[in-house]
C-alpha cells in the first residue's frame, strides 16, 4: 500500500472514519444480535419439568404410584441398620435390641432431638409434598383431567396426605400443616396442635372415603375406599369420636367381600426345615406365604398391600429385608464340640432356616413368653411351632451335633459374649421368612447341604400388609372401649382371637392394655409398634413395665418423639416448638 | 502530520520489510534543472520509494540536475543533496530526508573543545528496523542524547568515550569509540523481551504494556521431558500456577492458579486454545504442538473472560509455520523414557506374612508371663487363614507374588513427532503428526495417543487473512487395570491352579484381579478441534481490524467392556457412547495504533456466543448364553436384563466484552475492561453478569528523575489492578425444577408401573460467585537486566459462594442452593531471572520462583446457634470460619501409644494412640476434644532452575519444592485408615482384612517389643469416631527435571543437508528430599494399599530438522 507524503486528513475526513467505525460495529452487532433471552432460555432435554409432567391422566397416575413407591421403599425398605422399619420396633415392648451398631441403647437419646427419628419425619413430609403437588396441579389450567379423574386422583392424594399427617401426629404430636405445594424454600414453619393435625387428617380421609372406589374395583396396587375407612376410623379414635370410628371400621368389617381367613388357603403353603414331620402349618402361617396376600389368592382379609415382585424393574425386591432385620444370625451361633472348639449351628445361610438373618431386632422376653402365657401359649396358632420357631436343628455336617435340636437336645450353645446370644440365637419369626422361596440366584451353587444360600439372601419374598382386616376389628374394639361398650369390644377381640384358636375373653377383661397385648399377638413384626404406642400415649408405660432394657433409660416425656433438632435449627424464620421434656 | 505518517509506517508497516529493496533497485534518471520536489516525484513514479521530510528542513524548490544510468538510490540522493545540510536515510522503500546534524555541529565548533569529537551513529534492531528514541549516554557522565526518527544520533564526546546505549526491550550495549566517529549499533532484543507479544485473550499485548498479572511459561526448558500432558511442563515453573503430580498413565495432573476461591464451584482455571475456550481434556493435546502458554492470574487480566475467570486463565497457543530461507522445515523428534517408581512399598513373602499374622495375634501367639514377648509353643497361625485353600498353599509352601504379577517391570513412554512447516509472505502453515505410547505402573495401565494438527494462515490480500487451526486426537485408555490394593493380596491366595490355568476366585474379593484384567475393554476418546478465522484489516483506517472466529470441538468417547466373570461367570457387557459438541463464534473488532510514540491505543470489542450439547447412550446386558461375541452382541444377554440408558443436555452462552488500553510515552498506562456474560444455566432472574476491572501501570525508570539510578536498576515498573471476575458455579439445569420419573412400583400382577415426582425445586435467584480484588505488581531489572524479575501481591475476596443451605425438610427438600458466604485470599509471588555468566561460548542463567497463598473462610451461613457471638463452624463439612478451607480437624495425639499394663480408657486399646483430652474432662469425645491441627494446603512453593550452555552443549537443572511452614501441608500419617489394617470394628472378626492382607515389609507398628512404634497396633479395635491418627507435613524438595542436550555442529550437518540435529538425555523426578513416610509427598498418599508411586524417568531422544 502506498502512502503519499502530502496526504493530509481533513477534520471532516476524520469524522467519516469515526462514523465508518461506528457503522461497522453497528453492522456486526446488529447482524449477530439475536433475542438474547430467547437464546439463553434453558430447555431441559432429558428430564421432565413440573410444567410438562402433570397434564394427562397418565401423569397423575404416575404421581400416585410415586406415593406408593416412596412409602414402600422408605418405610419398609431402608437398608441402613438403624432406620425404618427397625426404629418402629426398637424400644417398644416388642423388641429388645441389646445389639445395635451404634452401641447405644439409651432411648432418651435415640428418640431425642438428635436421634434416629428424623427419617419418618422426612418421609412423611415427602408424601405430603408429593400429595400437595398432585392436589394443586390437578386444579391447574394445563391439566387435562376429566372432572371425575380429577376428583379421583385428589382422593388418592388426600389419603396419602392424611396417612402421613396421622403418623406425624401419632409420633410427634401436632406438626406444621402444609396444604399447598411449596415452590420456594421456606424456613418459617409453625406447629399446629395435635388435635388440629388429626382434624386435618379426618377432613382428607372423609374426602377419600367419599370418592375412592370400592376394594373390588381397584387394583391392589392402589388405594381403595376401605383402606381409607380403616385409617379414618383410627383418626376418629384419636379425636375421641368413638361412634364415628365404629361406623368407619364397620364399613370395612361389614363389607360383603371382606372376612377373616379361618381356613387354610393359598397358592403356597410350604413347610419349614424341609422336614414334613416338624409342622404342618396353619391359617395364620398361610397368611404370610408368598402370593397369599393377594385377594385373587382368596385372601379376603387383605385390605391394603404393598407390592413386591422379584427381578422386575420397580419390584422393590432388594429392599424388603425383614428376614435380615428380624431373624437371628444362625451361622454365627456356635456350639461347643467335645474337643473344646466350637462349630456353628448352620454351615451356611439356609432357605429353610431364616435365610441370612442378622439379628438386629431380637424379640423381647415379654413378647416371647409372658404375652403368650397370659393367653393361650399352647393353643394360639400365632404362637405355633411354625409361627414362632423356638428351636432349630443343627444343619452343619462339620458339627458333631448335626441333625440334633439345639434346645430340645440341650446342646452346649456358646455364650461368649452378650452380643452373641442376642444376635445369633433366638426364636425365628415365621411371618418374616419365606422358606424355599428365595429366588434362584440367591442359592449357593453348592447344594451339598440342601437349601444353602449365598450371603446376599436376606430379603423376605412376599408382599407386605399395610392394612389387614384383623387390625380393623381391633381398632373397632378400641372405639367400643372408648364408648364403654365392653360387650362389643370383647366380641371384636374374640373374633380375632378365635380365628387363631385362642380362648375367648370376657368383656370385663377388656382394657386398653389388653387391646395393646392383642395387637402385639396379632400384628407383631407387621405394623410399626411405636406408632400405635405413641398414638395411645403408652410408650413409656409399656416400656417401663415390660421392657427392662428400654425401661431403665426411658423418661416420662417420651410418649412423643422429639421434633428433630435439625428441623428446629433450620427453621430460622420462625420458632418450631420442641416437645416438652426434650 | 508527516511525522505521524512516518511513525505510523514504521510502527505498522515493517512486518514484511527488508532492506534489500534499496540495494536491488536501480534507477536511470536524466533530469535537468528540475526542482528537488520534481525529482522526488519522478523517483516515486519509477520506483516504490516514498519520500518523507519536513517542509522546513529542506528547500524542495531548489533546482538540481540528476544524471544516472542504473544507479542506486544512494547515488542519486548523494547527487541531489551534496551541497545541502541535508542527509538521508533509507529504510526499505521509505526515504527520509533529514538535517545533517553532524555537519551543523562541526560548523559551530570552537577551538576550546578541540579534544572532543562528534560521534554519529545509527541504531537498528536485528530486523533492520531503526530504533527511535534509544538512549545514548557517554559513560561516566550525564552527557547523552536519543536517536531521532531515523534511528540516528550524534553526540559530542571525549575522544576515548564509551557509549552506553539502552532501549526498552533491548539489551543495553557499551561501545568503545576510540578512533571512531561513526558507529552502527545493532541492538539485540532483551531475553526478557519486554516487546515480546503475550496473548491476553482476544488479542495480544506487548509485555511492556501489561498492567495486569500475565506470565508466559517457559516451555523450552521442559521440552526434553516425557511430559504427556502439557500441564506437566508447567509443573513448578510458574509462580502462582500450581500443578500436581500424576501417578497414572494418560492422566492430567490437578492444576489451579493462586488460591481457592470457591467451595462447591469450579476449581480449575479456564483453558483457552488458540483463542477459543477449550472444554475437553488437556491430555488430548500434543505438547509438541504447543508454542506458547500465557497465564492470566489477576482479576484485570482475566476479566476478559468474565464469569468463568475466577480461577485464572491458561492460554495455549499452538505452533504456526516456520521456515528457513523460504524452504519448508521438517522436524522430527523422538524420545524413549524408561520409568520406575520413586517410592515402593513391596510386600514380603510367605514367611513375612506368617510373621505378621503371628505378630497381630501377639496376645494368642505369645505367653502372658513373658509380657507377650516369648512365643507360645502351641500357637497355630493357621487359624488366621480363612479358607482351606489358603491353609493348603501355606502347608505346601505355594506362594504367589501378587505385587509382581500386578505391577509392570517395564514402564516406559515412547514418543514420536513429525512436523512440516513453512512461513512465506502470504502463507504460513504447520502440519504435525504425533504418537505417544505409554505403559504405566500397573499391568494393563496403558495409554496411547495419536495426534494430528494442521494450522494454516493465508494472507489472501493486503486486508484479508483467512486461516484454520485444527487438531485431531485419539486417546486410547483401553484395558482393565487391576485395583492397586490387589498388590497386597496374601501370598497364599494362589493366582494359578496347578495346571497353570488362572484361578478364577479369590477369597474376600470374589474374582481374581488377573481374571478381571483379562476382561475385554475398549476405552477411546476422539477429539476434533477446528477454529476457522478471518481477519480484515480495514484499509480506510490503519489499526482497525476485525477478526471472526468460528470454532468447533467434537469429542466422542467409546467405552465398552465385557466381563465374562460377572454374574457368576455368566457375563456382563456394556457399550457407552457419548458425544460432545462445543461450538463458538467470536467477533472481535479492534483498533490498535500508536501515535507519535506518545500515545498508544488498543481498543478491543467482542461479541460472541457459545453453544454446547451432549448426548450419550449406554446399553447394558448380562447373563450371556454364549459370550464369545462379547460386547458386540449385547442382545445375546438375557432378555430381561438388557437395559438402555440415555441422556442429553445443551447449554448456551452469550458474551460481549470491551477492553480499552491506553499508554502515554510508554510510561503511563491504563487498561479498563468490562465483560457481560449471559449463560443459559444462570437462573431466570440473573441471566447476565457484568464484570468490570481497571488497571494502571507506571514505568518509573522512564522518568527523568530515575536516570541516576539506571546504572544499577535499569528498569522499574509498578502496576496495580482492581476488578471483579466470576465463577459460573451454577451448572446447567441447576436452577430448574425437575421431575424424576422411573418404573418404581409394580401393580398387583407384577407389571412395572411408572412413577414420578418433583425431585428438585427451581432456584430462580441462583447466580455466579464473584471474586473482587487487588493485584499489585513490580517489574524490575538490575544491571542491564542481568537480574530481571517481578513481584506480585494479590488480595481477593470472593462473595456469593454457592452453598447448599439447610432448610427444614417440612418443605420436602432439606437443602437449597444459595449464594452466600465469603472467602478471602491473598498471596505473594516472586519470579526472578538472572544471567549469571555470559561468555562467547558459555552462558549460565537461572530462574527462581516463589509463591505463597493464604485463604480464609470469612463467612458462610451466618448462623450463630451456640450464641458465642461468632458465626458457627460447619464441623460436619470440615468448614471453619476464620480458617483456611483445608483445615484438618481431628484429635491431637500425644505421640505415645498405650502400653500393656497402662490404665487404658474404655475408648482406647493397647497399642492405640493416646489422645489429648483438650477440655480435660477425663473422657474423649468428638465434640470437645477435636481441634484444628493444621492445614492441608502448602504454605509456600518455590523452584530454582539453572541453564548452562557451553558451545553446543546445554544443560538444564530444575529443582522444585513445596513447603508447609509451621502449620501447613499436613497429611494423615498412618497405616490404618482405609489402608492396611481394618482398625475399627466393634465385632472381633478374626477374619478381618489385616489377616488377609500382605503388608509392606518393615512397617513400624506397635508390638510388645516395639512400644515406641511410629504406628499403632494393627487391628486395634476402636470405634470409628475415636480413631486418632497423627498428621505430619509432607514438605519436599525435588530434583525434578534435568536435561542435557547437544547440538551437532553445522559443518557436519551440511553434508547431510540438515538444518539442525540435537541429541538429548533427561531425567525426571530424580531425587526427592522429604521426611514424608508414605508414597510420594506431592500426592499425599500415606502408606496405604491404594497409593500409587510417582515415576522417575530417564529419557533419550533426538531432534532433527531438515
Amino acid at each position: 500500500m502506498k502512502m503519499k507524503k502530502n496526504k493530509r486528513m481533513s477534520p471532516c475526513q476524520r469524522n467519516s472514519i469515526l462514523s465508518k467505525i461506528f457503522c461497522v460495529i453497528l453492522l456486526i452487532f446488529s447482524v449477530l444480535s439475536c433475542n438474547e433471552n430467547e437464546f439463553l432460555k434453558e430447555i431441559p432435554i432429558d428430564f421432565y419439568s413440573p410444567e410438562n409432567s402433570f397434564v394427562t391422566s397418565g401423569d397423575f397416575e404416575a404421581a400416585i404410584y410415586s406415593l406408593h413407591a416412596s412409602l414402600r421403599d422408605q418405610l419398609w425398605g431402608q437398608s441402613s441398620q438403624s432406620r425404618f422399619p427397625r426404629i418402629g420396633w426398637y424400644g417398644t415392648d416388642l423388641v429388645e435390641s441389646r445389639y445395635d451398631t451404634d452401641g447405644s441403647h439409651n432411648y432418651s437419646v435415640l428418640w431425642g432431638p438428635h436421634g434416629l427419628t428424623f427419617d419418618i419425619w422426612e418421609l412423611s413430609y415427602r408424601l405430603i409434598f408429593d400429595a400437595n403437588v398432585i392436589l394443586e396441579r390437578s386444579e391447574s389450567n394445563i391439566s387435562k383431567l376429566t372432572p371425575e379423574e380429577k376428583v379421583y386422583f385428589q382422593a388418592e392424594a388426600r389419603f396419602f396426605r392424611a396417612y402421613a399427617y396421622n403418623i406425624l401426629a401419632n409420633l410427634y404430636g401436632g406438626v406444621p400443616i402444609v396444604l399447598e405445594e411449596i415452590k420456594s424454600p421456606r424456613r418459617d414453619f409453625v406447629r399446629a396442635s395435635r388435635q388440629e393435625t388429626y382434624e386435618q387428617c379426618a377432613k382428607d380421609l372423609e374426602f377419600a372415603v367419599a370418592n375412592l372406589n370400592d376394594i373390588d374395583k381397584v387394583d391392589e396396587s392402589r388405594i381403595n375406599r376401605l383402606a381409607a375407612s380403616h385409617v379414618l376410623s383410627e383418626v376418629y379414635i384419636s379425636l375421641g369420636r368413638w361412634q364415628d370410628a365404629i361406623n368407619e371400621a364397620s364399613k370395612v368389617i361389614n363389607h360383603p367381600n371382606t372376612k377373616l381367613m379361618t381356613e387354610r388357603f393359598g397358592i403356597s403353603t410350604e413347610y419349614l426345615f424341609n422336614d414334613p414331620n416338624f409342622y404342618e402349618g396353619d391359617v395364620y402361617w398361610d397368611l404370610f406365604r408368598q402370593g397369599n396376600q393377594d385377594r385373587s389368592a382368596g385372601n379376603t382379609e387383605s385390605i391394603w398391600v404393598l407390592q413386591y415382585k422379584y427381578n422386575v424393574v420397580g419390584g422393590g425386591d432388594q429392599n424388603y429385608e425383614l428376614e435380615r432385620f428380624v431373624g437371628p444370625d444362625l451361622t454365627k451361633a456356635h456350639i461347643f464340640q467335645s474337643g473344646g472348639k466350637t462349630s456353628p449351628v448352620l454351615a451356611k445361610p439356609n432357605t429353610y432356616y431364616n435365610g441370612r438373618g442378622q439379628g438386629f431386632n431380637k424379640p423381647s422376653p415379654y413378647f416371647l413368653t409372658t404375652l403368650w402365657e397370659k393367653s393361650g401359649y399352647d393353643v394360639d396358632i400365632r404362637n405355633s411351632k411354625g409361627n414362632i420357631i423356638r428351636d432349630v436343628k443343627v444343619n452343619n455336617p462339620g458339627n458333631e451335633y448335626d441333625g440334633k435340636w439345639v434346645i430340645a437336645d440341650n446342646l452346649p450353645l456358646k455364650i461368649s459374649h452378650n452380643d452373641d446370644t442376642t444376635r445369633h440365637f433366638y426364636p425365628i419369626i415365621g411371618k418374616v421368612i419365606t422358606p424355599g422361596k428365595h429366588p434362584g440366584p440367591y442359592w449357593d451353587p453348592d447344594q451339598t447341604i440342601p437349601g444353602s444360600l449365598l450371603g446376599s439372601a436376606q430379603h423376605t419374598w412376599r408382599k407386605h400388609y399395610m392394612i389387614r382386616l384383623a387390625e380393623t376389628y381391633l381398632l373397632r374394639a378400641e372405639a367400643y372401649l372408648g364408648n364403654n361398650d365392653l360387650e362389643n369390644a370383647a366380641k371384636d377381640i374374640n373374633i380375632v382371637r378365635n380365628r387363631s384358636n385362642a380362648p375367648s375373653i370376657t368383656p370385663d377383661e377388656v382394657n386398653i392394655d389388653y387391646i395393646l397385648d392383642e395387637r402385639l399377638r396379632e400384628l407383631y413384626f407387621e405394623t410399626l409398634r411405636i406408632i400405635t404406642l405413641a398414638r395411645l400415649n403408652k410408650v413409656v408405660d409399656r416400656a417401663q413395665k415390660l421392657n427392662p432394657i428400654v425401661g431403665s433409660t426411658i423418661q416420662p416425656h417420651q410418649n412423643l418423639w422429639a421434633i428433630p433438632f435439625s428441623e428446629i435449627n433450620k427453621n430460622v424464620e420462625s420458632v418450631l416448638e420442641q416437645n416438652p421434656g426434650y | 502530520m508527516r511525522v505521524f505518517l512516518l511513525f505510523f509506517t514504521l510502527g505498522i508497516g515493517v512486518c514484511f520489510s527488508s532492506n534489500s529493496y534499496s540495494q536491488s533497485t536501480k534507477l536511470s534518471l536524466n533530469l535537468k534543472n528540475k526542482t528537488v520536489k520534481q525529482v522526488f516525484t519522478e523517483i516515486e513514479k519509477n520506483s516504490e520509494f516514498i519520500f518523507f521530510y519536513q517542509d522546513d528542513i529542506i528547500d524542495v524548490n531548489r533546482r538540481v540536475t540528476v544524471n544516472t544510468d542504473n544507479g542506486t538510490i544512494e547515488q542519486i540522493l548523494d547527487q541531489i543533496l551534496t551541497v545541502t545540510d541535508n542527509t538521508y536515510f533509507v529504510s526499505d522503500r521509505s526515504i527520509y530526508i533529514i538535517k545533517d546534524t553532524l555537519n551543523s555541529i562541526m560548523e559551530n565548533e570552537d577551538g576550546v573543545q578541540q579534544q572532543k569529537k562528534v560521534i554519529t551513529g545509527t541504531i537498528t534492531g536485528i530486523d533492520g528496523e531503526v530504533v527511535i528514541g534509544a538512549n545514548i549516554v557517554e559513560k561516566g557522565t550525564s552527557n547523552g542524547t536519543v536517536t531521532d526518527v531515523n534511528g540516528i544520533f550524534s553526540l559530542r564526546v571525549e575522544q576515548d568515550a564509551t557509549l552506553h546505549i539502552s532501549y526498552i526491550g533491548y539489551l543495553s550495549q557499551d561501545i568503545n569509540t576510540i578512533g571512531l566517529t561513526h558507529v552502527k549499533v545493532l541492538l539485540r532484543e532483551d531475553t526478557q523481551a519486554l516487546d515480546e507479544l503475550v496473548v491476553v485473550g482476544y488479542g495480544t499485548m506487548r509485555k511492556s504494556d501489561l498492567t495486569g498479572s500475565v506470565i508466559r511459561a517457559d516451555l523450552e526448558k521442559f521440552r526434553d521431558q516425557p511430559n504427556i500432558s502439557i500441564l506437566q511442563s508447567l509443573h513448578g515453573s510458574v509462580a502462582g500456577l500450581n500443578i500436581g503430580q500424576i501417578t497414572q498413565a494418560g492422566s492430567n495432573p490437578s492444576f489451579s492458579i493462586r488460591g481457592r476461591t470457591s467451595i462447591s464451584g469450579e476449581q480449575q482455571p479456564l483453558i483457552i486454545i488458540d483463542g477459543v475456550i477449550f472444554r475437553g481434556n488437556l491430555i488430548d493435546l500434543n505438547p509438541d504442538d504447543i508454542d506458547q502458554i500465557d497465564i492470566l492470574k489477576d482479576n484485570s487480566a482475566a476479566a476478559v473472560y468474565g464469569s468463568q475467570a475466577a480461577n485464572g486463565v491458561i492460554i495455549i497457543t499452538s505452533k504456526s509455520g516456520e521456515g528457513k530461507n523460504k524452504k519448508p522445515l521438517i522436524n522430527y523428534s523422538a524420545s524413549y523414557s524408561l520409568q520406575s517408581p520413586t517410592v515402593e512399598f513391596i510386600p514380603g513373602n510367605g514367611d513375612d506374612f506368617i510373621k505378621k499374622n503371628t505378630q497381630i495375634e501377639w496376645k494368642q501367639s505369645r505367653t502372658p508371663e513373658s509380657g507377650y514377648l516369648e512365643p507360645r509353643p502351641d500357637y497355630n497361625v493357621s487359624a488366621t487363614f480363612k479358607t482351606n485353600e489358603q491353609l493348603e498353599n501355606y502347608l505346601n509352601g505355594r506362594e504367589t507374588d501378587w505385587y509382581n504379577l500386578l505391577t509392570n517391570d517395564h514402564i516406559y513412554v515412547n514418543n514420536h513427532n513429525l512436523s512440516l512447516s513453512n512461513r512465506t509472505e502470504y502463507l504460513n502453515y504447520f502440519i504435525s503428526l504425533g504418537y505417544t505410547d505409554q505403559q504405566g505402573y500397573m499391568i494393563n495401565e496403558k495409554y496411547k495417543r495419536y495426534n494430528a494438527r494442521i494450522n494454516v494462515d493465508n494472507k489472501l490480500t493486503d486486508w484479508l487473512t483467512i486461516g484454520v487451526q485444527t487438531f485431531g486426537s485419539i486417546s486410547d485408555n483401553s484395558g482393565m487395570v487391576p485395583s492397586t490394593s490387589d498388590r497386597y493380596l496374601m501370598p497364599f491366595e494362589a493366582a494359578y491352579a496347578e495346571d497353570g490355568s488362572l484361578n478364577p476366585l479369590i477369597e474376600g474379593r470374589s474374582v481374581s484381579p488377573l481374571v478381571e484384567a483379562e476382561a475385554d475393554n475398549l476405552d477411546k476418546r476422539y477429539n476434533i478441534f477446528g477454529n476457522l478465522y478471518a481477519t480484515i484489516d480495514f484499509p480506510f483506517l490503519k489499526g482497525l481490524s476485525y477478526k471472526f472466529n468460528f470454532s468447533n470441538n467434537l469429542r466422542t468417547t467409546r467405552n465398552y467392556y465385557f466381563q465374562p466373570y460377572s454374574n457368576n461367570f455368566q457375563g456382563r457387557g456394556q457399550k457407552s457412547y457419548s458425544y460432545l459438541h462445543d461450538m463458538s463464534s467470536d467477533n472481535i473488532l479492534s483498533f490498535k495504533r500508536r501515535f507519535d510514540r506518545i500515545h498508544n491505543l488498543d481498543v478491543t470489542l467482542l461479541y460472541g456466543f457459545e453453544k454446547r450439547n451432549n448426548d450419550y447412550t449406554d446399553a447394558r446386558s448380562s447373563v450371556f448364553i454364549n459370550d464369545i461375541l462379547g460386547y458386540n452382541s449385547l442382545q445375546s444377554g438375557s432378555s430381561d436384563l438388557q437395559e438402555t440408558i440415555s441422556g442429553a443436555w445443551k447449554e448456551q452462552s452469550l458474551y460481549s466484552m470491551a477492553r480499552f488500553f491506553y499508554s502515554l510515552y510508554d510510561k503511563y498506562m491504563i487498561t479498563a475492561t468490562v465483560r457481560r456474560d449471559g449463560f443459559s444455566g444462570f437462573s431466570e432472574n440473573n441471566k447476565f453478569g457484568v464484570f468490570p476491572s481497571l488497571a494502571l501501570g507506571w514505568v518509573v525508570s522512564e522518568e527523568t528523575f530515575f536516570e541516576s539510578f539506571l546504572d544499577v536498576m535499569n528498569y522499574l515498573k509498578i502496576r496495580g489492578s482492581y476488578g471483579s471476575i466470576g465463577n459460573r458455579t451454577v451448572g446447567r439445569y441447576q436452577t430448574l425444577a425437575k421431575v424424576d420419573g422411573d418404573f418404581r412400583y409394580v401393580n398387583s400382577s407384577g407389571v412395572p408401573v411408572y412413577a414420578k415426582s418433583i425431585s428438585d425445586l427451581a432456584s430462580p435467584n441462583l447466580k455466579w460467585e464473584t471474586t473482587t480484588g487487588l493485584n499489585l505488581g513490580v517489574d524490575f531489572g538490575f544491571f542491564d537486566s542481568r537480574i530481571f524479575g517481578q513481584i506480585e501481591y494479590y488480595n481477593n475476596n470472593t462473595k456469593d459462594l454457592l452453598y447448599s443451605v439447610d432448610i427444614p425438610s417440612i418443605g420436602r427438600f432439606s437443602k437449597f442452593p444459595d449464594n452466600l458466604g465469603k472467602i478471602h485470599n491473598h498471596g505473594i509471588e516472586i519470579t526472578l531471572s538472572t544471567i549469571n555468566m555470559k561468555r562467547s561460548d558459555f552462558n549460565w542463567s537461572s530462574d527462581f520462583t516463589f509463591s505463597r497463598n493464604r485463604d480464609e473462610l470469612k463467612e458462610l451461613l451466618g448462623f450463630d446457634n451456640n450464641g458465642d457471638g461468632k458465626e458457627d463452624d460447619l464441623i460436619s463439612e470440615g468448614l471453619f470460619i476464620g480458617h483456611p478451607l483445608s483445615a484438618i480437624y481431628h484429635y491431637q495425639v500425644t505421640g505415645r501409644l498405650y502400653q500393656i499394663g497402662d490404665d487404658i480408657p474404655a475408648t482406647a486399646d493397647i497399642g492405640s494412640q493416646e489422645i489429648v483430652d483438650q477440655n480435660k474432662d477425663g473422657k474423649i469425645d468428638p465434640e470437645n476434644d477435636k481441634i484444628i491441627l493444621g492445614y492441608g494446603e502448602p504454605s509456600y512453593r518455590f523452584s530454582i532452575s539453572n541453564q548452562f550452555t557451553y558451545k553446543n552443549w546445554s544443560l538444564s537443572v530444575f529443582v522444585n519444592s513445596t513447603q508447609g511452614g509451621k502449620n501447613y501441608y499436613y497429611a494423615m500419617d498412618n497405616i490404618h485408615y482405609q489402608t492396611l489394617g481394618t482398625g475399627f470394628s466393634n465385632s472381633e472378626d478374626v477374619y478381618g482384612q489385616h489377616y488377609q492382607l500382605n503388608f509392606p515389609i518393615g512397617l513400624d507398628y506397635w508390638l510388645p517389643e516395639n512400644p515406641n512404634a511410629r504406628y499403632p497396633r494393627v487391628g486395634t479395635a476402636i470405634s470409628k469416631n475415636l480413631l486418632a491418627t497423627s498428621y505430619v507435613q509432607r514438605n519436599f524438595v525435588r530434583l525434578q527435571d534435568v536435561s542435557l542436550s547437544y547440538n551437532v555442529e553445522k559443518k557436519y550437518l551440511n553434508k547431510f543437508n540438515l538444518e539442525n540435529l540435537r541429541f538429548f538425555i533427561s531425567g525426571k523426578n530424580l531425587y526427592t528430599w522429604t521426611k514424608w513416610p508414605g508414597w510420594d509427598p506431592e500426592t499425599g498418599a500415606g502408606i496405604s494399599r491404594n497409593g500409587r508411586p510417582v515415576l522417575r524417568s530417564y529419557t533419550f531422544g533426538l531432534n532433527l530438522e531438515f
